[in-house]
């Protein structure tokens, strides 16, 4: 017989009401395993915090998503989404499944070339980019979506100078009916604008125009906004072959599906509330295939999906510092990863279970990340086990913008692992170490010791 | 060579002269007269004016009679060739030699009565003959050949073979053995085996009931030997076999017609040869199936180019027999039972495809799997399998609960789509209410039609498909191959196959940029330019043709070179080449043998049919001897595309392809080509075979 598991003591406010079959069981199972890898020896091996990505959730993603849209459609092409997570580990996967790359800055389209994406492949979103990076990317026949009119002007200008005839298509914002409406990026659909960039591309003999582009928003939890995306989308496509006589060769959905996260203030959980991505697909491809083009002119689909391929293959684990009780009686646990390591602390109220076998006594309690500032909150309100310190715990769903928006602040940031379809561990990104930070720091020589001459 | 064989005629200097006179005669008549320039420029019509000739050559005296004599007998054979010709060639027979039997009869039996033809001596007094032709130092040569201690029977061969020229000499016969061996090894083996299948048939029944003489053996039991063992039939070893047994048979026909003839002092020549070759080319034409002794289909006019193009179109060309039928879904779908399944699909219903969409765990429902919507398949497009009327539709079976059913309408929601006269195709269990065609509707080749569904005996949602004879929903299934689809977890591209069970396929895409690059269309032309080895700058026009027959060619205009080509939505092929090997047309043809025309960079295959390729003349001389049994040569090509957009207007996507050849199982790299495409079509092809460099660009 095992030895019995210590459980400190706790006080709990007595609930009434019916009783139920289901007892006071909570949904708090223990994960002591990431795709058969054991947390606690990966947090041994590589150490706390620790971010572990699964190679076959990535793959099984992609390919669902894949399918869901290819069976629907004849022409459908992704372009993995950069900012959302641009580790070269993980872009490669996406690439490898034969994605594109979708960048929104220098910095990115650089990377995606070193990752061995052909130029004609990458997708130049955004607002920001140099007229440098404009000529690169026109000489390597990416695709280049421009967002305003001064891009526009600079791309004609530049494309004369240098006598290139750049790929381009524009970005376009439109009322989709959802709140808040992003129409910061692009030309505007209503009002005419869209249509009046349109018109000078066609009209300017050195950009060659391909497609539109639109980006509705994020974390979309509506199907119907993409049909109304797609039928404006489709009704532009139409009338520049009408008018224009020009057959564009896509339209680029963007992305903005929702992984199955919990949104803060939601209701209910996410994998309740989130529409599947079937019905995304649907919405898409129903307005598109019924719109009346011909089966050679059908524009290719273009989906620049990132949160919902990789959300669920990323993994936070990480260990309790102390639990203390707050002074209205509230139970407090400290973790040792906070906003810096997991800021989409800020936007999800994340899913945390223990990483061992728990009791089942359970107390609403609130998890604190180890900064020393007011703000750093994992979970304003959770039921868990009683943890206690040198637990490990264990949080779902962090593969997107975790990894290229956390902060350097206060702590280092930590290792981050892949777990390979074979279930072999590899560290795809070093934790930071004190010469890495101080690699990039230069001293004045004046500053160099304490004592002042 | 055949400057060779002339010279040997000319060793009966009189009779290689009237050989010469009576087919310029005929030549010139005949293309005067307006007749078929081929068949002029093959001999078709002229070859018996040629024996004619030799043989009043060798049988008369010259002199202003005999000329005119030669003369008129030389039209009255081409008459005769014509005229024969006319009533054989419509059956597919060839006339062979009767049009010079006949006319030398006619001239021979009477020949006493031409007072002032004289018979020639100089066949007894053929020294003398050969002085006056050679001199010393001919005759000195002639009597060292003459002088050689052969083995008996190679004397009797070589003989025999200068028989056929009416002459009785070693040198000619060495001649004619030589030009046979260098021209075709089987010809050669086959006149080998045509001789010891006679010599032993002599031995066998006695050599004077068998009637074997030089000429006979030569012109009648070699002759039907390489006239049937490698001629009009395809040979290989049922056409050596027969060889064998034809022999004597000739044989019988010879004696009979030799005792006959004898009462009317005629000499049978070469009709023995031909009767039976005839007969026998006939005989096996009535056949409902060939499978063995196949006649040639295409006359190449050797015996090894005719083999290895059809072992090499057997396997190719048949799939051109087949309307191009493609899977009736977009993206990639699962085999869930094929072809003689184990569940539904027997008997008359055997030839069936059931597919299903399965996921990475294979499969094919989500969330429990209770309602049709968790079915994966459930509700996606269901395409057209190619271009067709639509001419039965069902649209309004209710969609059975998942477990259930329906077997009062078996088919549930279909549609049959007519795509040529007699083939059919029926998609079956079709979502209600989801068609979105109408009977009468002409649809084309993946264009949505439904939607799949659970409809009809269909316990949960799958999507049947299945070619047929007849319009008639549920009629007899047809075994019927997709033209081209990928095969997902083997990664390769099936080409005119049945998917199996279990076996992830999809559909390829078209890419329009290559499809218009290589659909070149009938009445245009391309110019191209390369440089050779000297610099100097060689420029080709090539123009696109349309034959009698419908059949499409590439045509050099400066070398007269001819592609033969075809071109369906997904592959181009070259099927033929004739022509000079120098020309920028044949390294073209090489380097673009076939092509897939889409953006799917998945390796295509192909094999080549070795006398097209350039290789060690001793090993494919060797492969010709052992070809009908067993090829030793293999000449096998890859193309894959290397660099690929989904774009018309990109600038350029590059195909590679290479030529391997295979000896004995040992493969080594023959030729390598890189072909780049921009929008405007083919732009440049670059072919390396050894040293040779080849670099070509399309000049506008």
């Amino acid at each position: 017989m095992n030895k019995k598991r210590y459980e400190r003591p706790t006080l709990r406010k007595m609930n009434t009401g019916l009783m139920n079959k289901f007892g006071t069981k909570t949904e708090n199972e223990p994960v002591t395993h990431i795709e058969s890898v054991s947390a606690k020896g990966l947090l041994k091996e590589y150490g706390s915090p620790l971010f572990v990505i699964s190679e076959k959730q990535i793959r099984r993603n992609f390919q669902n998503a894949s399918r869901i849209f290819k069976t629907r459609y004849p022409k459908v092409q992704f372009a993995w989404s950069y900012k959302t997570n641009y580790l070269d580990a993980v872009c490669q996967i996406f690439h490898q499944e034969g994605s594109w790359a979708e960048v929104v800055s220098g910095f990115e389209y650089d990377k995606a070339l070193r990752n061995g994406v052909p130029g004609y492949k990458i997708i130049f979103n955004g607002p920001d980019k140099t007229d440098e990076q404009l000529v690169t990317a026109a000489k390597n026949n990416s695709l280049i979506h421009i967002d305003h009119y001064d891009e526009l002007y600079a791309l004609i200008r530049l494309s004369e100078e240098h006598r290139l005839k750049p790929r381009v298509a524009i970005r376009i914002n439109m009322d989709t009916g959802i709140y808040p409406k992003w129409d910061r990026f692009g030309f505007n659909f209503e009002n005419g604008q869209a249509w009046n960039a349109l018109t000078r591309i066609i009209n300017s003999p050195n950009l060659d125009l391909v497609g539109l582009h639109c980006h509705i928003g994020t974390f979309m939890l509506s199907p119907n906004a993409y049909a109304t995306a797609a039928r404006n989308l489709c009704e532009l496509t139409w009338s520049v072959k009408e008018r224009y006589g020009k057959v564009l060769q896509y339209v680029d959905l963007g992305g903005g599906f929702p992984s199955t996260n919990t949104l803060k203030g939601a209701y209910l959980p996410g994998t309740d509330t989130v529409p599947s991505l079937d019905q995304f697909a649907d919405a898409i491809t129903d307005v598109i295939l019924g719109y009346g083009f011909s089966q050679e002119e059908l524009p290719l689909l273009i989906l620049e999906s990132g949160r919902a391929l990789i959300d669920d293959a990323g993994y936070l684990l990480g260990t309790v510092l102390a639990t203390k009780r707050l002074s209205d009686g509230r139970r407090a646990t400290i973790l040792d990863f906070g906003l810096n390591t997991l800021f989409t602390s800020l936007w999800y109220e994340h899913k945390v279970s223990p990483a061992q076998p728990m009791g089942q006594q359970t107390e609403e309690m609130i998890l604190y990340g180890p900064l020393c500032m007011n703000i750093d909150v994992v979970r304003e309100s959770i039921v868990m086990p009683l943890l206690e310190k040198g637990n490990h715990v264990v949080v779902h769903k962090v593969g997107a913008y975790n990894m290229t928006q956390w902060m350097q602040f206060i702590t280092l940031r930590p290792n981050i692992v892949l777990i390979d379809v074979e279930n072999n561990t590899h560290i795809i990104r070093k934790a930071e170490t004190m010469e890495y930070i101080d690699s990039l720091e230069v001293v004045p020589e004046h500053l160099k010791t304490i004592n002042r001459h | 060579m055949a400057i060779a064989v002339m010279l040997a005629t000319f060793l009966n200097f009189y009779a290689g002269l009237s050989g010469l006179v009576a087919v310029i005669i005929a030549v010139l008549l005949a293309n005067s007269l307006g007749f078929d320039k081929v068949q002029l420029r093959n001999g078709v019509l002229s070859f018996n004016a040629l024996i004619t000739g030799i043989g009043l050559g060798t049988y008369f005296d010259p002199g202003i009679v005999f000329f005119t004599l030669l003369a008129l007998s030389s039209v009255l054979t081409l008459i005769i060739s014509v005229a024969l010709g006319g009533r054989l060639f419509k059956y597919g027979l060839p006339y062979l030699s009767i049009p010079f039997v006949l006319t030398f009869w006619f001239i021979l039996l009477p020949s006493s009565l031409y007072e002032n033809l004289g018979l020639t001596q100089r066949n007894i007094f053929w020294i003398n003959e050969m002085y006056s032709v050679g001199g010393n130092s001919l005759l000195s040569i002639f009597q060292y050949i003459e002088s050689w201690e052969l083995n008996k029977l190679l004397e009797i061969y070589l003989r025999s073979l200068s028989s056929i020229f009416f002459q009785d000499n070693l040198i000619t016969g060495v001649i004619l053995a030589v030009v046979l061996l260098l021209s075709s090894r089987i010809f050669f083996s086959l006149s080998i085996l045509g001789f010891v299948s006679a010599y032993i048939f002599a031995q066998f029944s006695g050599s004077e009931a068998a009637s074997i003489t030089y000429y006979n053996i030569g012109a009648n039991f070699i002759m039907v030997a390489i006239a049937i063992g490698g001629f009009f039939v395809i040979p290989s070893r049922y056409s050596y076999l027969w060889t064998i047994l034809l022999v004597p048979l000739t044989s019988i026909v010879l004696v009979f017609f030799t005792k006959l003839f004898n009462y009317i002092q005629l000499p049978v020549f070469s009709l023995p040869y031909s009767l039976v070759t005839i007969a026998f080319v006939h005989f096996l034409q009535q056949r409902a199936n060939q499978k063995k002794l196949i006649l040639t289909p295409i006359q190449h006019y050797s015996p090894e180019t005719n083999l290895y193009a059809y072992l090499n179109n057997k396997e190719r060309l048949s799939r051109f027999l087949y309307y191009p039928v493609q899977l009736p879904f977009w993206g990639e779908w699962t085999v869930t039972q094929g072809h003689d399944g184990t569940f539904t699909h027997k008997d008359e219903w055997g030839k069936a495809f059931d597919f299903m969409i399965l996921d990475d765990e294979g499969k094919s429902y989500q969330s429990g799997g209770l309602s049709c919507e968790d079915y994966y398949c459930f509700g996606k497009p269901v395409t057209a399998p190619a271009d067709g009327f639509v001419v039965e539709t069902i649209n309004h079976i209710e969609d059975n609960p998942v477990g259930e059913v329906n077997t009062t309408h078996n088919w549930g929601n279909s549609i049959v789509i007519q795509h040529v006269p007699g083939i059919y195709a029926q998609l079956s269990h079709l979502k209600k209410d989801s068609l979105k065609v109408k009977k009468g509707d002409y649809v084309k080749s993946g264009d949505v039609l439904a939607q799949c569904g659970n409809s009809g005996r269909s316990p949960y949602p799958h999507l049947h498909f299945q070619i047929q004879n007849n319009p008639a929903v549920g009629a007899e299934t047809s075994d019927y191959p997709i033209s081209y689809y990928l095969n997902i977890k083997q990664k390769n591209l099936e080409q005119f196959a049945r998917p199996a069970e279990g076996d992830v396929v999809s559909n390829l895409r078209q890419h329009p940029l290559l499809f218009n690059a290589f659909n070149f269309l009938p009445d245009t032309s391309i110019k191209f330019c390369s440089r050779d080895e000297s610099g100097n700058e060689i420029t080709e026009h090539w123009d696109a043709y349309t034959d009698a027959f419908n059949y499409k060619y590439l045509y050099s205009r400066e070398t007269d070179a001819v592609a033969y080509y075809t071109c369906d939505n997904m592959m181009f092929y070259f099927t033929a080449f004739y022509g000079s090997r120098k020309s920028l047309l044949y390294y073209f043809f090489l380097s673009a043998y076939k092509i897939l025309l889409s953006d799917t960079p998945v390796p295509v295959k192909d094999n080549i049919p070795i006398h097209l390729l350039k290789k060690k003349k001793l090993i494919s001389s060797l492969n010709d001897f052992t070809a009908p049994f067993f090829n030793f040569l293999k000449a096998g090509y890859t193309t894959r595309v290397e660099q690929i957009n989904h774009f018309p207007d990109t600038p350029e996507i590059q195909i590679s392809t290479e030529t391997i050849l295979t000896v004995l199982g040992k493969q080594s790299p023959n030729t390598e080509s890189r072909i780049t495409i921009n929008q405007y079509g083919i732009d440049s092809f670059k072919y390396i075979s050894g040293k040779k460099v080849v670099h070509a660009k399309k000049i506008k």
